[in-house]
């Protein structure tokens, strides 16, 4: 490649990548901005209590727990050696909103109660871990004798 | 770090004044990283007669999960205490 070629290229580039990386700079931020409103819309409490229903003359209120983990991080970096130069910029992130139901609150012509929700599956694997803990540590306390 | 309680616009039924309550928990430490625990705590209800109620809204699976654990960890002391003392 000539030394013009080379000086077109270096020029183009000048042109070309601050105007690229502004556009990527403005969809990240972009991103970021959209994953924030929807971890802080985890704070409101029309998250935890849904949509009420209407059944049988009863009013239904659903009520769960809602738990929203977010993080993300940004950098950017640049080089030059002897025959080129360069830099670049990059982020990632992640998060995950977790619902579980809770209780559910039903108004009838008896009035108003708070009915909880109860997760068999998870208090069945608690207990099955917490006997394996035991049992495991017990028998272990039993060789050592 | 900040504790909130948050109340919806109360709904009525049939002359009961319905408010729920929630309880929002946020932690974030830095402008990178945030987790947010929300979870409800009550119900504030107000009757046809004009009484005032509060239903508080307890997680009965937390709380049983907190009881097998506490009871696993209550059994696994005494069996230390009483292998010791058979050792002894």
């Amino acid at each position: 490649m000539s030394n013009l070629e080379n000086v077109e290229n270096e020029n183009q580039a000048e042109t070309t990548l601050p105007a690229n990386e502004e556009e990527l700079a403005a969809a990240a931020l972009e991103t970021i901005q959209d994953t924030m409103d929807q971890f802080m819309a985890a704070a409101d409490v029309n998250a935890v209590f849904g949509e009420t229903i209407k059944h049988q003359g009863n009013l239904i209120l659903p009520a769960a727990e809602v738990v929203s983990i977010m993080g993300f991080g940004i950098g950017s970096g640049s080089g030059v050696s002897e025959d080129n130069k360069g830099s670049g910029s990059g982020g990632g992130g992640g998060g995950k909103t977790f619902a579980r139901p809770v209780a559910v609150i039903v108004a009838n012509e008896q009035g108003v109660q708070v009915k909880p929700v109860v997760d068999f599956t998870k208090i069945y694997l608690t207990a099955f871990t917490t006997l394996a803990f035991v049992t495991s540590a017990w028998l272990r306390m039993r060789r050592g004798q | 770090m900040t504790l909130q309680n948050t109340n919806r616009p109360s709904l009525k039924w049939r002359g009961y004044e319905i408010s729920p309550v929630a309880q929002a928990f946020r932690f974030v430490p830095f402008p990178q990283f945030g987790m947010i625990w929300n979870r409800p705590v009550g119900v504030r209800v107000q009757t046809p007669q004009g009484e005032t109620q509060y239903l508080p809204v307890y997680d009965l699976t937390r709380m049983l999960q907190i009881i097998i654990v506490l009871g696993g960890l209550l059994l696994f002391f005494f069996l230390k205490i009483v292998s010791q003392r058979r050792s002894a």
